[in-house]
């Protein structure tokens, strides 16, 4: 390795010198946004939501991590898993601000975003979604908050403090269960923003609000799963404990596959009778546009084949095989919620009264969609990485120790 | 368990706390949804005669000087509507003030609410630009406002002038019914529908009389007339938004 | 000491969140009053509030009425006759030969002016009668006219503040609502010969030898004069006056409204999109199944070397 003074470059620092890159372009792209407004998009009258509502859904829903696994460690008592937990919850919250960041760039007005708390509908699912997600937010940070007061840095140097955030802890149960209440309430009504619709037939559906849930609980862990795998082959700093990931991985896989089953339907059965609009939709899906999105993205890698890899033993105790699968499945999250957007868009249905036919429009995001798009994604990674780095994110040891230590109340003790 | 207890006994605080301030938000004016509430002795609606209709496209042009509306939205649009027999139809689109509107419904803030006597109205000062509205109108009667528009509006004068303060950047627009006009004509005792001032723009300014304008709750009015008198259709009725323009399809007598 | 920074950092902790919540709420208004304010009129001039429509006045017809120099000359020429004051000035007393002001101003239509303008808009008759005081052949015309009876009135084609038509070309006006027969028309051998709608439809009062105040006919009617105007050499005799030739693509009348980007059906795959997710699955497939690969290759070097 090059030597400079006393400094080596290491991989890592490429990794985080290629991440502040792509944060930077972004931003730049970002401020493009903001002066120049959504004109520099490819968005129109006809596609107003693209690019930005995907990350930002994904981000949601891939930060779904931290409920579930807080959830399981808090209410089910599996208190073996509390270390993936912790690595979730900061996963989580990282996704969630990357989501927040997304939303401020859509808006037509990220002057008025503060609107949104102060202005309620209480008809709207999508102030459902941004009460939830502030609320989600403040209990996130409250989680997370431990994580950074228990540092040797923060120890050090603010030891009051310190004490004050790592005992928040003892709130975590209580936390936890408000989390879940408020993960399930948004993660499934960012699906029904799509379902109530009844001028998109492809959306008009109460299966969408549940799809989206399921799909969260997958995906969520997935990617935890994966940065704590990563992570553990890649830095030193990250201790991982594979017998207690595998549990997780299998959890992953069976969901998987009842995930599939359920999508599988949820688009074959619009095929049964022809309804202008949603069958249309369900032919990008299979043959127009989006065929490949759907066909290979979401359901051959993005289910399938991580199904596959996820529950067949020979392929469980390949570190390269469960990597990949975990790839393929936040992949696939994230297809399947580009699948949703597009299919209920690109397809138009006239209200002429003679008959209700339909035409079509094509949307690709622009190049200042996609850096500033790349711009947050890389800004979630490079937090990330700096949790694993400076944070102890990923610590698989001392799980008796810190068992016996934490106040765990359970219904029916105390 | 005396710490335990005391940390519980500091959590609950803080639950107690975030309740007091949450219920707070809401009895407070401010922050619930713009008022739907009262109550109206007017019901508006719009009466529109596919067999006048010629595609002339003045009620476009009118109500863009009225509104100023910028030249890349049409609050109203004429679309060709295909044939019957020999003659060309058109269907002009305003927006349908639907009595269950979607896009009420679906405003995250509020800025799209129902006024009483029946107009769907926007307040673009809440507007945040989410587009939830634009996604939900089956109609597509709403437009955003990608850039803004500055400059003079090239259907000013001669289309009219503007009654209404131009939007910025960044929200969401649609077809008011005149509201501006019609709430200047009631003050001064004029009738809408039967009076100019009183009347949409895109009413008075069609040529040919196609477009008719009135309060439904008045039986006497020419609208209820010919709602009562004439077969009449209305945009995707299936979906149950019950819109407030009616259309008169057109009859086989070729009038052009 | 500890204790007295815990208590500000317990405030600062309360004091931020109260903070944020206090600006947004101050930030945030009722909704709009939909009344328009207004200001009252008494010592403004219309032009301080509608500059536009004053703009347009001043370069048109009826704000150069008076200060036109073809006008002031005939006018001059004829020993000022006051028969012209009426309509060429606003307020003209003939019992002292004094005006209000020249030219056809804003009072001349709009009155009588409401106090409490804006509130109460300004009051205009719409018809073809308030016009026709004026314009008094034209209005005679017009009333034989099928558009008259269909209740058009003048403001369907004419700004009625510069008097200008309100398309740049006469015949996209007359297309606007005359679609079919706008479109038909382009086809046809008259149209190649450069005619337009009025040329016909709107005969110049002149040429036809009409003593009239106005320049075109607004009855709208052709009559055998009309073709005569070209074909009188033809006037018995059937043979073509002009060889037909195919015509130029025809100017689409109609306004389009259609939004740019919309397909009758949706795009079709990228071949190149296929190729490359295929090249990804291909690498993803090698990367994972290269040990065996490897395995397979050494077991055929050994079976290769036991040979």
């Amino acid at each position: 390795m090059i030597t400079i003074k006393r400094f080596t470059v290491q991989p890592v620092h490429l990794w985080i010198a290629l991440l502040l890159l792509v944060l930077a372009v972004g931003a730049v792209a970002y401020g493009i946004v903001l002066v120049k407004g959504l004109s520099v998009t490819n968005l129109s009258d006809l596609v107003p939501w693209g690019l930005w509502i995907t990350i930002d859904l994904s981000a949601i829903a891939l930060s779904a991590g931290a409920f579930t696994l807080c959830a399981v460690v808090y209410l089910l008592g599996l208190k073996q898993y509390e270390p993936v937990a912790r690595t979730a919850t900061f996963v989580g919250l990282i996704g969630y601000s990357m989501a927040l960041l997304t939303l401020l760039l859509d808006i037509g007005r990220p002057d008025r975003f503060w609107h949104a708390i102060v202005y309620w509908n209480t008809h709207s699912l999508l102030w459902e979604v941004s009460m939830c997600l502030t609320l989600y937010l403040c209990v996130l940070l409250l989680e997370t908050a431990p994580l950074i007061g228990r540092t040797e840095w923060m120890q050090t140097r603010f030891p009051w403090i310190s004490n004050k955030m790592m005992s928040i802890h003892h709130m975590a149960p209580f936390l936890a269960l408000l989390g879940l209440g408020l993960s399930m309430l948004h993660q499934s009504s960012l699906g029904a923003t799509y379902g109530v619709l009844k001028a998109r037939p492809i959306w008009y559906k109460p299966g969408l609000s549940v799809l989206f849930m399921f799909s969260a609980m997958i995906g969520g862990p997935a990617l935890t799963i994966l940065i704590t795998k990563v992570s553990g082959r890649l830095s030193p700093r990250a201790k991982v404990d594979d017998s207690l990931l595998e549990k997780i991985t299998l959890f992953i896989g069976w969901a998987l596959v009842g995930y599939f089953y359920f999508r599988f339907w949820d688009v074959f059965s619009v095929t049964y009778t022809y309804e202008p609009g949603r069958s249309e939709a369900l032919s990008m899906m299979t043959s127009g546009p989006l065929a490949f999105n759907f066909l290979v993205g979401e359901m051959l890698l993005g289910a399938i084949i991580p199904a596959i890899l996820l529950l067949v033993p020979r392929f469980r105790k390949s570190w390269i095989a469960q990597v990949v699968a975990l790839t393929l499945v936040v992949g696939g999250v994230v297809a399947y919620r580009w699948d949703v957007n597009m299919s209920g868009l690109l397809v138009i249905l006239t209200y002429l009264p003679q008959e209700i036919t339909t035409i079509y429009t094509t949307y690709f995001p622009s190049t200042i969609e996609i850096l500033s798009g790349l711009g947050v994604v890389a800004y979630g990674a490079l937090a990330i990485t700096l949790g694993v780095r400076y944070l102890n994110l990923i610590d698989h040891r001392g799980i008796e120790k810190e068992v016996a230590e934490s106040p765990v109340i359970i219904a029916g003790t105390d | 368990m005396e710490e335990k207890t005391i940390q519980r006994r500091d959590f609950l605080k803080l639950l107690a706390f975030g309740s007091v301030v949450a219920g707070g938000l809401r009895l407070t004016h401010l922050t619930s949804a713009s008022e739907t509430g009262g109550s109206s002795p007017y019901r508006w609606v719009m009466v529109i005669d596919q067999d006048k209709c010629t595609g002339c496209g003045h009620c476009t042009l009118a109500c863009r000087a009225h509104n100023d509306v910028t030249p890349e939205i049409s609050w109203n649009r004429v679309l060709n509507a295909g044939k019957v027999g020999d003659q060309q139809v058109y269907l002009p689109r305003p927006c349908m003030h639907c009595e269950e509107a979607p896009c009420v419904d679906a405003c995250m803030v509020g800025a799209s609410y129902h006024r009483a006597d029946g107009i769907v109205m926007m307040d673009y000062d809440k507007c945040i630009g989410c587009r939830y509205c634009e996604v939900a109108c089956p109609y597509g009667a709403r437009a955003f406002n990608w850039e803004s528009f500055t400059g003079p509006n090239p259907a000013v004068p001669e289309w009219g002038q503007p009654e209404v303060p131009r939007r910025p950047r960044g929200v969401v627009e649609k077809c008011s019914f005149c509201y501006q006009r019609i709430d200047r004509g009631l003050k001064l005792g004029l009738k809408p529908g039967v009076d100019e001032e009183a009347t949409p723009a895109c009413v008075v300014a069609c040529p040919m009389d196609a477009r008719k304008f009135g309060d439904l709750n008045d039986p006497e009015s020419e609208v209820s007339i010919l709602i009562k008198d004439n077969s009449y259709f209305q945009l995707r009725e299936d979906l149950g938004t019950s819109p407030r323009v009616y259309y008169l399809p057109p009859r086989e007598e070729v009038t052009t | 000491m500890k204790s007295v920074i815990s208590r500000i950092i317990y405030g600062t902790l309360i004091a931020i969140p109260l903070m944020l919540l206090t600006y947004a709420f101050a930030q945030a208004s009722p909704p709009i009053n939909s009344e328009p304010q207004g200001v009252l009129i008494q010592g403004k001039e219309c032009k301080s509030c509608h500059p536009a429509f004053y703009e347009t006045w001043e370069n048109g017809l009826h704000g150069q009425a008076w200060s036109d120099p073809a006008f002031q000359k005939s006018w001059q020429d004829q020993g000022e006759p006051v028969e012209c004051l009426v309509c060429h000035v606003t307020g003209y007393d003939p019992t002292n030969n004094s005006w209000e002001s020249d030219g056809i101003t804003c009072e001349r239509c709009h009155n009588p002016v409401p106090d409490n303008h804006p509130q109460e808009p300004m009051p205009v008759a719409r018809s073809s009668d308030l016009c026709g005081e004026c314009h008094t052949e034209t209005n005679f015309q017009w009333q034989a006219s099928v558009h008259r009876q269909y209740d058009l009135g003048c403001e369907t084609c004419h700004d009625p503040h510069g008097s200008q038509l309100l398309a740049e070309d006469d015949s996209i006006l007359c297309a606007s609502c005359h679609k079919a027969r706008s479109s038909n028309f382009s086809h046809t051998s008259h149209s190649q010969e450069g005619l337009a709608c009025a040329d016909c439809h709107m005969a110049d009062l002149q040429e036809q030898g009409v003593q009239a105040h106005g320049e075109k006919d607004h009855s709208f009617f052709v009559s055998l004069d009309t073709c005569n105007g070209c074909h009188a050499y033809q006037m018995h005799d059937p043979v073509a006056v002009h060889e037909v030739e195919p015509t130029d693509e025809p100017l689409d009348p109609m306004i389009s409204a259609e939004v740019s980007s919309v397909l009758a059906s949706p795009q079709p795959v990228s071949p190149l999109g296929f190729a490359l997710l295929a090249g990804l699955v291909g690498l993803a497939a090698g990367v994972v199944l290269a040990p065996w690969i490897e395995r397979f290759q050494n077991r055929l070097d050994l079976r290769d070397k036991e040979d």
